[in-house]
């Protein structure tokens, strides 16, 4: 019993202990759950945009990425956060290592866009089925340098518009009308091709325009076995915008080396343009990697449950895309002719 | 009283070789002759080691009582060696230092087999994995999963040494010439009934008995680790154990040696579980109550052991109290449990239940019912077991699991005509395990054992997202959608375990499994103005049925007394979508006794999986997704290489042991890909293979006042895949370089107990992006006015960034109240005692120093990383009542 005593006084005493000082963690270290992390600096690269194709001049943008130590400063211009476009670049298109053209600076004659001066063009044109590389030189920068080449033409049997179609959308009980486009090509057998559908907005018959507010939104329902990669865009859904602002790429992955139809349903909420108009293209493998990762990255970036997307670019030793694409057949639609802005 | 008869033996030897006769004569050189007729051995010997200069080692005991006799001219020594030992049951084996070590000679007729069940003294519960030593033949073993053992010995009766985690050490006289199993009744030791008693090992018990790469485990130890919220769990206990490395903190996820969760085979009773946790990855399924011990093998995987890559993590439930009806009681802050157990009629079996239910979030419910979601989970584990007579036994166990967590919001209101609308979003999420197991177990003579097995294993997640909006009680609109997935295994394995002779031993047997996948459907209806519009089954990935077996067989040889080694050989193979995979899995074991304190083990195993788990967070989720390999995604594999070197100092074993792994067949979800993307789960993965290396070491006190583990482990595991990181080699996201942890347990008095816990491991390898950069769109071709469409995020290399690194310090004390009719139990602790802000996930955000900045304003963005932390400070409470 006196044993006993004994034990429970000391045990009481190494309880007490551990209480007391569970309390004073409890009361006084318990505090926010939420720290923040600093990222190691890394120095900015050149970030390069070019699409090319032989139905357009050369368009390259230069701008300069930003670590993400570092705070970005400047103007936000529609509703994007700075990153500096870098207007003392030397760009040069090559072929077979010659150098083909050197673009200049455009000077956009804006205040609006006075320090946006990072676009580079030239009245030369890319010609179908060569190989071109882009070389981008800026002072205080590594040069970049990237490759890509306009792929071999696909012909296209049909193409067709029809503004009489109804069709039903997943949370409407009742038909709405759509316009509808329709391509149909046979696909080369035994490669991997890749395409692309585009929905510019007209100014007016002769010139494709873009939209500087919102507009115009376009619904777009696609055949989900386009899709080889995953994301949330599945088949048949019904998307409320065109995956990265009115366009999407594809493989050939459902139907290689077969006559394909495809076809795109169009609802056109606002309409006060005086048209627009679809155009179907192939375009280069990296042309494809690049946008379908920026897509990706851009519709899972609010779900925590998925793994990172990593750009895929072409361009050594910087960021963005050098791709060639081809033109396969456009449709214009005319909405309203007196429209034109 | 033992070590006295030693030390007797000892003297008389000594007085042996001073008083030896001089029955041997030098002939020519080297050469002896030797006349003797049931001399006593132990003189013989000593005349013969004088005689003729020959360095002989033997254990007194070995040749105590024995005699010999050998006439025999102009013998080299062996030879004279051997003719003196004829008879005896007892040979001579040379060593490289010229040596003769004199030890039992198995291959004698004279060899008995003794077998036998290791019990619970005080319950009759069958023990596994305790250790059975025939002290005078150098021979042991240890039970198998029904507490059996089997011994060959040369005599009429053996001395036993038996031991067993937190049992006082058990020494026992057997006649060999009983033919039933024995029971050897095992007392709980001191410190576990509260005393301060220490029991002694009375005589220290080769660690070559043990396999290598196999740590079983009493759940009494495991439950001293110090809980989290009260919650004494088994899998978090295990995390302490080398070479086993955590998930995010606060989980109970095993990663081991580089392997993935999904690649932890965890078996209850033999049936697969493939949701162990409850609480989204905090607690295991396990109500450690209920559970006897667990054992868990990372590396040297015998043949009989596969279908995973990394682990084998065993449970056996308790079988219950053969002798008298007990029972237990217990409250914490988060769950409460009851478990009764007792005898079958007539004391020829017995049975155990245990339930266990949540109290968390019953109890945040009732305090605020409409701002916390209602989270609540149960267990129920049961098992019954009956004697078929002294050599059958039938086991049943039953077990269920079931997680339900809501999130309800409802908002009503009386329109102008007085209708009352109300509008309703509510969301549930749930998972359950149910599993079945039917064993029958035999001891065939006194060298075989067999166990023939049938199990079920049902795991279903489910989640219900339902918005509604109603007028007067009926439903005006409404969308529901419901998603299930889940996996059934319907299963049959046999075994026997075959003695052939005291140094060789055969294990056999097979098992085969039909998998029945469900890996999503999806239900959606919707109704609007009262009237179904769509009411849709969507199935992406439709059922996968696989048939998996499995064949197998391991010789365990005893190649000489120092060297043993376990060679198997295991085919496996599945049948899907009528396309066969078969592998071959050759496996070895050795152990080699480098001295009587020193241990050496090398091991090699191949090993296959035909089941992937997809997993994006790493959590234990149920949100993982178990799928099959298919005609077209392989299964996976791995070959594993490991060495070490124990070493016994007293009372503390010590262990350094490297390892090297490569394994492929592995599956990753692509990028952006997730479970909930809704699409077939084939078109969201890709192939890929991993290394894994490292080395651990660990220090045991396993017995005394203070008891307590140290481990660390330093390892590297890589992954490489195609399509990931540009197909260069990246972290596993679990790649934990440093990973220690220190346990230490002491007995303060007779009813004290107090327990410190330290964990620290080096930061989880996750995918970060290091710049920001433009997007542009095609428009600009056409408009230089055209501005970049946004910015994105540039990755460096996948898991490429390291969280910080995580520590806490763990306290409990554990108080027990012995009454005339049991004991009460109160246990207080505290999880994260100096509040280490350790990370669960880490976000990037932006913020800008403007928010509405106007046309030509400048803006300065910023972003930063913020690193979310869940588990605090956090204090515990627990009593037990136990009768």
């Amino acid at each position: 019993m006196t044993s006993l005593t004994k034990d429970s006084r000391r045990g009481a005493a190494a309880v007490a202990s551990v209480a007391v000082a569970v309390l004073f963690l409890v009361f006084t270290g318990c505090g926010d759950t939420v720290t923040e992390v600093s990222f190691p600096d890394t120095e900015p690269r050149l970030t390069v945009t070019s699409y090319f194709n032989p139905d357009s001049t050369w368009r390259v943008r230069v701008s300069q990425s930003s670590s993400l130590a570092e705070n970005r400063r400047g103007r936000q211009l529609g509703g994007v956060e700075p990153l500096p476009p870098v207007g003392n670049a030397t760009v040069q298109i090559l072929r077979s290592g010659q150098v083909v053209d050197t673009l200049r600076n455009i000077d956009l004659d804006s205040p609006l866009y006075a320090d946006y001066d990072g676009t580079y063009g030239t009245a030369f044109t890319p010609t179908a089925g060569a190989s071109y590389t882009l070389r981008v030189e800026a002072p205080g920068f590594d040069p970049v340098t990237a490759e890509s080449a306009v792929p071999a033409p696909i012909p296209v049997t049909h193409a067709s518009f029809s503004d009489s179609v109804y069709i039903y959308r997943p949370d409407s009980p009742d038909p709405e009308p759509v316009s509808q486009f329709t391509f149909r090509f046979t696909d080369p057998p035994g490669e991997r091709n890749y395409y692309r559908v585009v929905l510019y907005p007209r100014r007016n018959d002769v010139t494709r325009g873009f939209a500087p507010i919102d507009v115009f939104t376009i619904n777009a329902e696609i055949d989900r076995d386009l899709f080889a990669d995953p994301g949330t865009f599945a088949s048949g859904d019904w998307v409320e915008e065109f995956p990265f602002r009115r366009s999407v790429v594809f493989t050939d992955n459902a139907f290689d080396g077969q006559e394909y139809e495809l076809t795109v349903s169009v609802l056109i909420s606002r309409s006060y343009l005086y048209g627009y108009e679809a155009v179907l293209s192939t375009i280069s493998e990296e042309y494809y990697k690049y946008r379908q990762s920026v897509w990706l990255q851009e519709v899972t970036a609010k779900n925590p449950f998925t793994e990172p997307v990593t750009i895929q670019s072409n361009v050594e030793g910087g960021f963005g895309i050098f791709g060639g694409a081809r033109s396969m057949a456009s449709t214009l639609v005319v909405l309203d002719s007196s429209a034109a802005w | 009283m033992h070590r006295t008869a030693t030390l007797a033996l000892v003297f008389l030897c000594l007085a042996a070789f001073l008083t030896a006769p001089a029955n041997v004569h030098a002939q020519s050189s080297g050469r002896y002759a030797l006349s003797v007729e049931n001399e006593p051995l132990p003189v013989v010997l000593a005349d013969v080691k004088e005689k003729t200069g020959i360095d002989l080692i033997f254990e007194p005991a070995l040749v105590e009582g024995k005699s010999a006799s050998c006439t025999a001219r102009n013998l080299r020594p062996p030879a004279l060696l051997r003719c003196v030992l004829v008879g005896t049951g007892i040979r001579a084996e040379r060593l490289r230092s010229g040596t003769f070590a004199l030890r039992l000679d198995p291959s004698t007729d004279a060899v008995q087999s003794v077998s036998g069940f290791v019990r619970d003294a005080e319950t009759g519960e069958a023990l596994p994995g305790a250790t059975v030593y025939a002290m005078d033949h150098g021979q042991g073993t240890t039970t198998n999963a029904y507490g059996y053992f089997r011994l060959s010995v040369p005599s009429d009766t053996v001395r036993v040494l038996v031991r067993f985690l937190g049992y006082t050490v058990l020494e026992r006289d057997i006649s060999t010439r009983q033919s039933d199993p024995v029971d050897l009744a095992m007392q709980r030791s001191a410190i576990e009934l509260g005393g301060v008693e220490i029991a002694e090992d009375r005589e220290r018990i080769p660690v070559t008995m043990t396999e290598p790469g196999a740590l079983t485990l009493p759940v009494a130890q495991l439950e001293k680790t110090p809980p989290l919220l009260g919650e004494p769990d088994v899998l978090r206990g295990l995390q302490f154990a080398p070479g086993v490395q955590t998930g995010p903190e606060g989980s109970a996820g095993l990663f081991v040696r580089g392997g993935s969760r999904g690649q932890n085979l965890i078996l209850l009773d033999g049936a697969p579980v493939y949701n162990a946790y409850h609480a989204f990855g905090f607690l295991s399924v396990f109500s450690p109550h209920a559970v006897r011990n667990v054992e868990l093998r990372t590396g040297a995987f015998p043949a009989r052991y596969g279908g995973r890559l990394a682990s084998v993590v065993s449970l056996h439930l308790n079988e219950g109290n053969r002798h008298a009806y007990s029972g237990e009681a217990s409250l914490g802050l988060v769950s409460a449990y009851a478990t009764g157990e007792g005898p079958l009629p007539g004391e020829q079996g017995s049975f155990m239940v245990t339930a266990r239910r949540s109290v968390a979030g019953d109890i945040a419910h009732w305090v605020a019912p409409d701002d916390v979601p209602f989270g609540r989970f149960y267990d129920i584990s049961a098992k019954a077991n009956v004697d078929l007579g002294d050599r059958d036994q039938l086991y049943v166990s039953v077990y269920r699991s079931r997680d339900a967590y809501d999130n309800d919001t409802r908002e009503g209101s009386d329109t102008a005509s007085g209708q009352r609308r109300r509008q309703a979003n509510t969301f549930h999420m749930g998972w359950e395990n149910t599993l079945a197991t039917l064993r029958w177990s035999r001891a065939h003579g006194d060298d075989a054992f067999i166990q023939v097995m049938a199990l079920v294993s049902d795991y279903r997640y489910r989640t219900r997202r339902d918005q509604y909006l109603t007028e007067n009680e009926q439903v005006i609109d409404r969308t529901a959608l419901a998603t299930t997935s889940g996996l059934t295994d319907f299963g049959s394995r046999v075994d026997v375990d075959l003695l052939v002779s005291p140094r060789y031993r055969v294990r056999a047997g097979g098992s085969a499994t039909l998998h029945q996948y469900d890996p999503g459907r999806r239900d959606l209806r919707v109704m609007a103005d009262r009237e179904t519009v769509l009411n849709t089954s969507v199935e992406p990935s439709g059922r996968t049925e696989t048939l998996e077996w499995a064949g197998y067989a391991e010789n365990q040889v005893e190649v000489t007394s120092r060297l043993f080694a376990n060679a198997g050989m295991r085919i496996s193979g599945s049948l899907v979508e009528g396309s066969p995979r078969v592998h071959l899995e050759p496996r070895l074991q050795t152990t080699l006794q480098l001295t009587d304190a020193l241990q050496w083990t090398a091991s090699y195993a191949r090993m296959a999986q035909y089941v992937h788990q997809l997993s994006n967070s790493g959590v234990g989720l149920p949100t993982d997704l178990w799928v099959p390999a298919t005609r077209d995604i392989g299964a996976q594999s791995s070959h594993q290489v490991s060495t070490g070197v124990s070493a016994t100092l007293g009372r503390t074993v010590a262990r350094v042991e490297g390892y090297r792994k490569w394994m492929d067949g592995l599956l990753e979800y692509r990028p952006g890909a997730s479970y909930v993307s809704g699409r077939d789960w084939r078109t969201l993965v890709t192939e890929g293979t991993g290394h894994a290396q490292g080395i651990e070491v660990s220090v045991q006190k396993p017995a005394g006042r203070l008891t307590g583990q140290f481990s660390y482990t330093l390892s590297k595991s890589t992954r490489t895949f195609d399509a990931l990181n540009g197909g260069d080699p990246f972290p596993f996201r679990y790649d934990h370089r440093h990973h220690m942890a220190v346990t230490a347990s002491y007995a303060l008095t007779k009813t004290w107990t107090g327990t410190v816990a330290w964990m620290y491991r080096s930061g989880s390898a996750i995918t970060m992006p290091s710049q920001r950069s433009s997007v542009e769109s095609e428009w600009f071709l056409y408009s230089e006015h055209q501005l970049p469409l946004g910015a994105v995020w540039e990755y460096g290399e996948r898991n490429g960034y390291r969280m910080p690194a995580s520590h806490r310090l763990d306290l409990s004390i554990l108080r027990t109240i012995p009454t005339s009719w049991g004991h009460h139990e109160i246990q207080a602790g505290v999880y994260n005692a100096y509040n280490q802000k350790n990370p669960f996930f880490l976000f990037l955000d932006t913020r800008r120093d403007v928010d509405n900045p106007g046309p030509n304003q400048e803006v300065e963005f910023q972003t930063y990383g913020r690193v979310i932390s869940l588990l605090p400070t956090v204090p515990s409470l627990r009593y037990t009542v136990s009768f």
